[in-house]
């Protein structure tokens, strides 16, 4: 759904005259949704901006997306070639048998800690 | 650029509609209806290096730092401004896909790479960043709310802070 989601702003800002640029983990959305430019990198949702705890690999992922701003000369959507067997691999055992992955619809925040409603005010 | 050459990616690329498109059909939710572009999309080519370029970032990922209201579920079109110079530790996410927030939620440099564009600005490969990044909750399954409210929203957000380029992370 974000991944639809980015499609459209980017889109519409590119369209306005700023150029976009989707780092993105989902193709077939990103396909979809033809984007002005994307740089798809082939890590499970959740992990766009590289691999968990890994710095080297964060910073590898975002350097050579941003790079598409200067490389791109008509829409499109590069296949970065990062791999990381072990991540999907987690994922896909904590995701085993499970058909729906969304959270309750609902419109109070979702705090990620009590700690943070409370700072917000809203306890 | 054109890629001609796709690398072998391993696994193969998730194929996430068909895979919605049977989890619905299994929990006998009607089809969601995705969005296919119907025609090329808008394309600037006369545009800032990126090392002359002031960068901005947004995040639909749901991010928000302690003290702003935490993002609902429920088509949530709001947008929170988050300084390009918060420290990562202290970005916190809200999301009807909390699943795929475990991880970033211990290290949001996942999604959300405040630290990685730092970095990069300081080398010099960036030119500057915006003084503020953005972020929404891009799980909205209304696309008339996200062209009639969201977008609205982030124009008046991103034209504040003129940015040259726009980098977007989905979750």
């Amino acid at each position: 759904m974000c991944h639809q989601t980015v499609s459209l702003i980017a889109r519409h800002f590119e369209a306005r005259g700023l150029p976009t640029l989707i780092l993105g983990s989902a193709l077939d959305i990103l396909s979809a949704g033809k984007p002005p430019r994307a740089k798809f990198v082939n890590y499970p949702l959740g992990f766009e901006a590289g691999r968990f705890r890994d710095r080297d690999d964060q910073l590898a992922v975002v350097r050579e997306a941003l790079q598409g701003f200067d490389d791109f000369s008509e829409p499109g959507i590069d296949l970065m070639a990062f791999e990381w067997l072990s991540g999907w691999a987690m994922v896909k055992e904590r995701e085993k048998g499970k058909l729906d992955h969304r959270s309750p619809r609902t419109p109070e925040p979702q705090y990620q800690s009590e700690e943070d409603r409370r700072a917000a005010g809203s306890a | 650029m054109k890629p001609e050459l796709k690398p072998e990616l391993k696994p193969e690329p998730t194929g996430y509609i068909r895979q919605t498109q049977e989890s619905y059909e299994k929990l006998g939710f009607a089809p969601y209806q995705w969005f296919y572009a119907e025609d090329e999309p808008a394309f600037v080519t006369d545009r800032k290096p990126l090392a002359d370029a002031r960068l901005g970032l947004l995040s639909t990922a749901g991010a928000y730092v302690r003290g702003q209201v935490a993002f609902h579920t429920k088509d949530d079109t709001s947008i929170r401004a988050i300084s390009s110079g918060t420290p990562a530790k202290n970005i916190r996410f809200a999301h009807i896909m909390e699943n795929y927030l475990v991880e970033a939620r211990q290290d949001p440099c996942t999604v959300f790479p405040v630290e990685a564009l730092d970095h990069l600005q300081r080398e010099g490969v960036i030119g500057e960043l915006a003084d503020n990044f953005f972020s929404c909750m891009g799980g909205i399954y209304s696309r008339k709310r996200v062209t009639a409210e969201l977008l609205p929203g982030l124009e008046a957000a991103i034209d504040r802070e003129s940015p040259d380029l726009l980098l977007l992370v989905p979750l």
